[in-house]
């Protein structure tokens, strides 16, 4: 998919004046961190991320040998393991796979990877018909949209849109379409079709199992195991970090894995597929390939980054984040938004092409205490600018600032006289407005709100003053 | 096309920290352990899996014996497609049931798109989730978890376990006799979606309604609290 993260200000900026979008994006921040929090007091959560992060730690430290035991195990199952280096050999792959069994029918199942490499799209250019069969994969398919969301890719989507993309695209007549239901229900007749009539299912993967060559499916549709089980070929797309040691391993992951992203203990259907059908099955596919993605995920591995691999995917940080919430998916321009696409962008894109994206961080942490996979967020970002700075990709001005920043902080003394002079001074000139419409370097501020006056000085002096009283008290 | 294996696998043991052979990782993986999550009570497991199958938004019958498991059945297909027909694995346990003596026509074989009610026969039920674990195989051809409009999944008592890992400790004791199936699946609702709004519509592209008819006893007051009907026969 074509990236725009470069555009990342002027993205949010559009996004931002978008008043009904921004509306249903407020209450998606609001509805899906409800779900989450109901979801997760059922379990002991800390203990539950600290042991799959025990256990991802290990896996990753051991990567080799694992990928090395999957691969074995597909074999054994009677499938085919393919690696793929970049996003062309993973697409090459796929259609030399397609091209082999003379395809002409596609029916996908929701996989980042694939969104990652721009798989449909390389495919339809070799003339194949591909499906997006994710209800919400389809609408944004079919309004020739990005997804804006990891989980709910056409969350951004309002009903009445919807409603008009239906009955513009479906052409079956006349009809209303009077609710979800009416269009769920309209999407499933018109999908049954494609499912029944594909020749090549392909689906992405949420572990894949190393002891037992299996792929992890966890869907609430049922769209995925119907592409893994109609089509004559099953292909399953996914990147090397997905391994996990043990099933035991996955099903600790899964204790996350919904409730994180959805708000439920586990989702309608979770499925361990390892092959092509059975000698003695009545059905299923005739092939079954997994392909193994690197794409740049090698060079996180061992890295400062490391802890990054770890990510289930669960977009929990995207709806917990205010600046996914004001900007919306679409600003980050690539195919992960939110503070996990911040991070992940520019470790498989280039910090160059999306250095506005690890910028787009209050530093609340909000992201870091709800991930599943215990990754710190917050750090890998600061971690990202501190890197764009070492890099001069941050403008001159920005880094002299921070020169100068970090110049001072040497010197507590100063820093705290000049910080309580500047806050006087603002106090004294603000004292009766209350705030600033306009202040030196910082108009970025004071264009869209106004610079509240500094009260009751600095925060070093009020600290001071607040452990003096209670020495007094004590 | 050229093989990137060696290439990727190389790439990832030099940049990996870990450098152990098999039997040191194998050592360090068991001591990893599984999850910590609070076992359930015995008596506590049959209530938390119908309160999950409850939430999860699943139909449930409870039959005293398998006859009357078959008459359930038959009286739920005539209800609502005023028909007998139903289609069914090669699973021995459903080739058992009485299904004649129940009036139940069953086709045994794959789900086509003509066939409204499917039936499958659980090989685990699991209360922590208020799942059925089935298996997609001769027994359990995958398209009738997912090709048909009603799914119904027959459950016997004695098959429910608590947690995840239990399931998965029957899981592998199958494996080791049966083989790998293609497919494992912990069937937990019916199909669904939320990607409209996040308006929640049951039937996205699987079955609109999953049934469990559970073989054996459940004291009816555990029934009502829950939030079940109990329906006469």
């Amino acid at each position: 998919m074509k990236q725009t993260s470069e555009h990342f200000l002027e993205n949010a900026r559009v996004a931002l004046t978008q008043t009904e979008a921004r509306q249903r994006m407020t209450g998606l921040g609001q509805l899906m961190p409800m779900m989450r929090d109901a979801a997760v007091a059922e379990v002991d959560f800390e203990a539950l991320r600290e042991h799959v992060k025990r256990i991802k730690d290990h896996t990753l430290d051991n990567l080799d040998h694992y990928l090395r035991q999957f691969e074995e195990q597909v074999v054994l199952n009677g499938g085919h393991l393919h690696w793929a280096r970049d996003a062309a050999e993973l697409n090459a792959t796929v259609l030399d796979i397609c091209r082999s069994v003379e395809a002409r029918r596609v029916g996908k199942g929701k996989s980042m990877i694939t969104e990652e490499t721009g798989l449909t799209e390389h495919l339809e250019t070799a003339g194949l018909q591909v499906t997006e069969t994710d209800l919400g994969e389809y609408i944004v398919q079919i309004a020739g949209e990005p997804p804006s969301h990891i989980v709910g890719p056409a969350f951004h989507k309002s009903e009445q849109e919807i409603r008009e993309l239906f009955l513009d695209q479906h052409k079956l007549g006349r009809r209303r379409l009077e609710d979800p239901p009416a269009m769920v229900a309209e999407a499933r007749e018109v999908l049954r079709e494609r499912f029944l009539s594909a020749d090549v299912g392909i689906i992405g993967s949420n572990a894949l199992i190393a002891e037992t060559g299996q792929t992890l499916l966890v869907t609430n549709e049922g769209n995925g195991d119907l592409v893994s089980t109609l089509p004559k070929v099953h292909i399953v797309c996914a990147s090397i970090e997905k391994l996990m040691p043990r099933p035991e391993d996955a099903l600790a992951q899964i204790r996350l894995l919904a409730r994180s992203a959805i708000g439920t203990a586990v989702t309608a259907y979770t499925s361990f597929y390892s092959g092509p059908r059975r000698a003695d099955d009545l059905d299923g596919p005739e092939q079954y390939h997994v392909i193994l993605l690197d794409n740049r995920r090698t060079e996180i591995l061992g890295s400062n980054y490391q802890d990054m691999l770890a990510c289930m995917r669960c977009g929990t940080c995207l709806t917990h984040c205010p600046v996914y919430i004001g900007a919306g998916g679409h600003a980050y321009g690539w195919v992960y938004p939110g503070p996990m696409g911040s991070v992940l962008t520019p470790l498989l894109t280039g910090l160059e092409q999306a250095s506005d994206l690890p910028n787009a961080c209050t530093s609340c942490g909000r992201c870091a205490e709800v991930c599943p996979a215990s990754i710190p967020l917050p750090d890998l970002l600061r971690d990202l600018r501190a890197e764009e700075n070492h890099n001069k990709i941050t403008p001159a001005r920005w880094r002299w600032g921070l020169k100068l920043h970090g110049w001072l902080a040497r010197f507590p003394g100063l820093y705290q006289a000049l910080t309580g002079a500047a806050i006087a001074i603002l106090h004294r000139l603000g004292r009766r407005s209350g705030g600033f419409s306009r202040l030196p370097m910082a108009g970025g501020w004071t264009q869209v709100r106004d610079f509240p006056a500094p009260q009751g000085g600095s925060f070093m002096r009020q600290w001071k003053r607040r452990q003096k009283q209670s020495a007094d008290r004590g | 096309m050229a093989d990137s294996g060696p290439g990727i696998l190389a790439e990832v043991r030099r940049r990996q920290y870990g450098d152990a052979d098999s039997d040191s990782i194998a050592e360090d993986l068991a001591a990893l352990g599984h999850t910590p999550v609070r076992p359930l009570d015995e008596d506590e497991v049959l209530e938390h899996f119908l309160t999950r199958l409850k939430t999860n938004r699943v139909d449930l019958e409870v039959a005293a014996s398998k006859p009357e498991a078959v008459k359930r059945i038959a009286r739920f297909v005539y209800r609502e497609y005023n028909g007998y027909r139903a289609v069914a694995g090669n699973d021995r346990r459903l080739a058992a049931l009485p299904w004649r003596d129940g009036g139940v026509l069953v086709r045994f074989g794959a789900a086509t798109p003509e066939d409204a009610v499917s039936i499958s026969y659980a090989r685990y039920g699991i209360a922590e989730t208020g799942s059925m674990v089935l298996y997609c195989n001769r027994d359990n051809p995958a398209a009738n978890n997912w090709l048909t409009r009603d799914h119904i999944v027959i459950l016997e008592s004695r098959d429910l376990v608590a947690s995840l890992e239990d399931a998965w400790t029957g899981i592998r004791r199958d494996t080791d006799t049966e083989g790998l199936p293609r497919g494992v699946t912990l069937v937990s609702g019916p199909s669904s979606t939320g990607d409209i709004i996040g308006h929640l519509v049951k039937g996205a592209h699987g079955p609109l309604r999953l049934r469990v008819i559970f073989l054996g006893h459940v004291p009816e007051e555990l029934l009502t609290r829950v939030g079940f009907e109990t329906l006469p026969l």
